[in-house]
């Protein structure tokens, strides 16, 4: 069987672990909602919600260590451009939850945003270099 | 990095994924290279000068070199 290069292998998987999450978290929650799954059985819903996240984090730090220099600087400034808009911006919003009372909105979906983040940052960050003070 | 990576390429009428392939690089390297979006390490600058048989200078603008300096006081 052939090797997939790392980036076909990102995509293929992706796009499976994608729509992984997009089933899990649509189905899920209404699963426990109408307590379809027994209490004794709930560890299962916790492990089909975390672990295809667990699997893509894995998938790109595979993606970072058999990916060229170039790839491998594109994608740590997407990860990191990635979490220092998600982190504050979450942040802010679990303050205003606790303190100007802002609708709910439950932690499980730090992942998923996580990931629409970088998503949208994918299509902007295309360079592997930095501003230098020069 | 202002580069002539591109020129030396059509030369010897390669493209972007075969000279990415003789470096063990990805296409998309060899393009940022090209497009000047990505600088490259030394390790992988001394790679196209051997590849290219030419100076890493003669292939990358040394951007810490000043254009027009004289060369009597």
């Amino acid at each position: 069987m052939k090797k997939l290069s790392p980036n076909t292998e990102y995509a293929v998987v992706g796009l499976i672990l994608s729509l992984l999450i997009a089933v899990f978290y649509s189905t899920v929650p209404v699963l426990l909602v109408k307590d379809i799954i027994p209490s004794d059985m709930r560890w299962i819903a916790v492990v089909l919600l975390a672990a295809p996240f667990l699997a893509l984090h894995y998938m790109v730090y595979r993606l970072m260590l058999r990916s060229d220099e170039f790839l491998r600087m594109v994608i740590a400034k997407r990860l990191i451009v990635t979490t220092l808009l998600v982190m504050p911006g979450t942040l802010a919003y679990g303050l205003t939850q606790s303190f100007v009372h802002a609708p709910v909105i439950s932690i499980t979906f730090v992942a998923p945003i996580f990931w629409v983040v970088y998503a949208i940052v994918c299509l902007f960050v295309k360079g592997s270099q930095v501003p230098t003070s020069e | 990095m202002k580069n002539t990576l591109r020129d030396l390429r059509t030369v010897r009428g390669w493209s972007q994924q075969e000279l990415g392939e003789r470096l063990a690089v990805s296409r998309q390297a060899i393009i940022a290279l090209e497009s000047e979006r990505h600088d490259p390490s030394l390790d992988l600058a001394y790679k196209i000068a051997a590849l290219f048989d030419q100076p890493i200078e003669a292939i990358f603008e040394n951007p810490h070199r000043k254009k027009s300096r004289r060369s009597s006081p």
